[in-house]
């Protein structure tokens, strides 16, 4: 191929994926007016907004309970992200250095729960929570999915990678399980603890159905389902307030994004046989 | 195919032994996991079981055991096979269009330069928003009246779509936002499976005269089959993760086009009250997906091993 050619396709691939998220950016900083006057006929104001200006964020701050929301979301990603870390590498430690009956077969079954996705098996999911007593709380949301399948397979695979000689080596000098745990394993899996914590933060705002059945109370609602509710597909809905509490939703999540991703490679470094 | 590449490394020392043997102890550590696994995956499973076999009064109390009566009703309803035959048209649409995609991103940006991958971030962009964002996205983008699309259309002069309100173009919606927002993984995989070829197989294959073709179709795709299975059984899964758009913007509509069967689960259980076939249904459409993946990973099975 040539190269002009190549580079267009690259263009056009990466337009693709990036136009639409540009193309709400841009309408978050329109007021309805504008949008409605130009961005339903073809010229430059139906990508860009003819007057920006920063009503709609103006207008998403005074929503009344949206801060309240964004609150919820923000813990739901902290609590989600350290429990499911936790329960997985401790369940990965367990599953990598220890020898018992049916670990293999234990290990499966984790993996094969990835196989019931929550679209499926919502009703029965919110008849276990109901019989719990844990509806419109914020344990009901996070509980169900504290223990992560994901997790576990990616923890025990970096803990698999870190040589076995390292914990005999504490185990020898004395050290007690979790010694061993704290001192020969943690700090050679750190990129995969890391990686695991942030995709399970991020994960949250991926969350629509569970509290959408599982939280009825508004307080208690997380931020991305009450957006939701401002659209109305049969009626003309505020885009550019949609656009702007959604930018204030996913703004926590990139900001621990780009504080967290650096250190995603860099414990690779000391991990090896020495 | 039995394609071993290298010699088998020989194995120096004796593995050691595990830091522990038994259950005892081990079970301190897998409690976190294992108390929420019973809960709500073992447990989860056994309530729909037994939700299933009963009647429920609309306040959600058991009334009476219905046997196997609510999977004859829910299996016998014409509006149930319509969800339960569009949840597999969804699969059969969606996972070739995405490989396909995703193979043909992760061919072109397989190269390790600074170019390609800020494109490949661009590609896997939309799984930074989540769902509910990206239907935001879409929503307004194919909105009837601002839609960037209509917009579009009608500026070079091509008839404007209700995409919302008209059957075909609502289904494209669906699985359209649902490829767009998963091939950035399909190409991750296959990313993952290129870069695991040895370059040495694909330069003896160039000494042997092969030309791009030859060398894609009989190098490169057989080396990929377990990128493959992996991509197509992930794609699968996700087919049947498309309820969230359906539920915000088209609620099945319209005239059933996307009515699919974790809609009618939805709404059986939390619109009419009806639990005990809410829960035989969810337990059907979970027995075909489980049977389609179990297809799927048998078919796909790949037997050999770079050593």
């Amino acid at each position: 191929m040539k190269r002009p050619l190549r580079f267009m396709l690259r263009l056009v691939l990466a337009a693709l994926f990036v136009a639409p998220i540009l193309l709400a950016l841009a309408a978050s900083f329109r007021d309805n007016s504008d949008m409605y006057r130009y961005a339903g006929s073809l010229s430059l104001w139906t990508f860009l907004p003819a007057e920006p200006g920063i009503d709609a964020y103006r207008r998403a701050f005074t929503l009344p309970l949206l801060q309240t929301q964004l609150f919820n979301t923000v813990l739901l990603g902290f609590v989600m992200a350290t429990g499911t870390t936790v329960s997985s590498l401790l369940a990965g430690y367990a599953l990598s250095r220890f020898r018992f009956r049916g670990r293999q077969a234990l290990f499966l079954l984790m993996l094969f729960t990835l196989f019931i996705p929550v679209d499926v098996i919502l009703p029965p999911l919110f008849f276990v929570v109901r019989d719990l007593g844990l509806i419109d709380s914020f344990w009901g949301l996070a509980l169900p999915f504290i223990f992560s399948p994901i997790g576990v397979y990616l923890i025990r695979q970096a803990i698999e990678e870190v040589p076995r000689e390292l914990d005999h080596a504490a185990s020898l000098d004395g050290a007690g399980l979790w010694e061993v745990l704290r001192t020969a394993i943690l700090p050679n899996i750190r990129g995969a603890l890391i990686a695991c914590w942030l995709m399970h933060f991020v994960f949250v705002w991926e969350w629509y159905l569970w509290p959408l059945t599982a939280m009825r109370s508004d307080d208690g609602q997380l931020a991305q389902v009450a957006i939701a509710s401002l659209i109305d597909p049969l009626r003309s809905t505020d885009y550019a307030l949609v656009f702007a509490a959604a930018i204030l939703t996913i703004l926590p999540a990139f900001v621990v994004f780009a504080i967290l991703q650096r250190f995603l490679t860099s414990s690779q470094a000391t991990t090896g046989g020495k | 195919m039995d394609t071993t590449i290298a010699i088998r490394p020989v194995r120096l020392k004796p593995r050691l032994p595990a830091l522990l043997e038994g259950w005892g102890p081990a079970l301190v550590f897998l409690a976190p996991a294992l108390v929420m696994l019973c809960l709500f995956k073992l447990w989860l499973i056994a309530e729909a079981v037994y939700t299933s076999t009963g009647t429920f009064d609309p306040g959600g109390q058991r009334i009476g055991n219905a046997g196997l009566d609510n999977f004859g009703f829910a299996l016998s309803d014409s509006r149930f096979q319509w969800g339960l035959w569009l949840s597999l048209f969804a699969a059969v649409a969606k996972v070739p269009v995405q490989l396909a995609l995703g193979l043909a991103a992760a061919l072109m940006l397989r190269a390790n330069t600074g170019g390609n991958a800020v494109v490949r971030a661009m590609v896997i962009s939309p799984m930074f928003f989540g769902l509910p964002v990206t239907t935001f996205i879409f929503a307004y983008m194919f909105d009837a009246n601002v839609g960037a699309v209509n917009a579009i259309l009608s500026g070079i002069g091509l008839p404007r779509v209700a995409w919302l309100s008209t059957e075909a173009p609502a289904q494209m919606l669906v699985l359209g936002l649902s490829i767009w927002r998963d091939v950035g993984v399909t190409m991750l995989v296959f990313l993952a499976g290129l870069s695991a070829i040895p370059p040495q197989i694909a330069n003896a294959a160039k000494l042997d005269g092969a030309g791009p073709f030859a060398l894609f179709f009989t190098i490169t795709l057989p080396l990929l089959a377990r990128s493959f299975q992996f991509a197509v059984v992930l794609a699968t899964l996700a087919s049947f993760q498309i309820l969230v758009p359906v539920l915000m913007l088209t609620k099945g509509g319209p005239t059933g086009a996307t009515d699919l069967a974790s809609f009618q689960i939805y709404e059986t259980a939390f619109s009419y009250f009806d639990l005990g076939t809410a829960s035989a249904m969810s337990l059907a459409l979970l027995f075909g997906l489980i049977v389609i993946i179990a297809l799927e990973l048998r078919w796909l099975a790949v037997k050999w091993t770079y050593e």
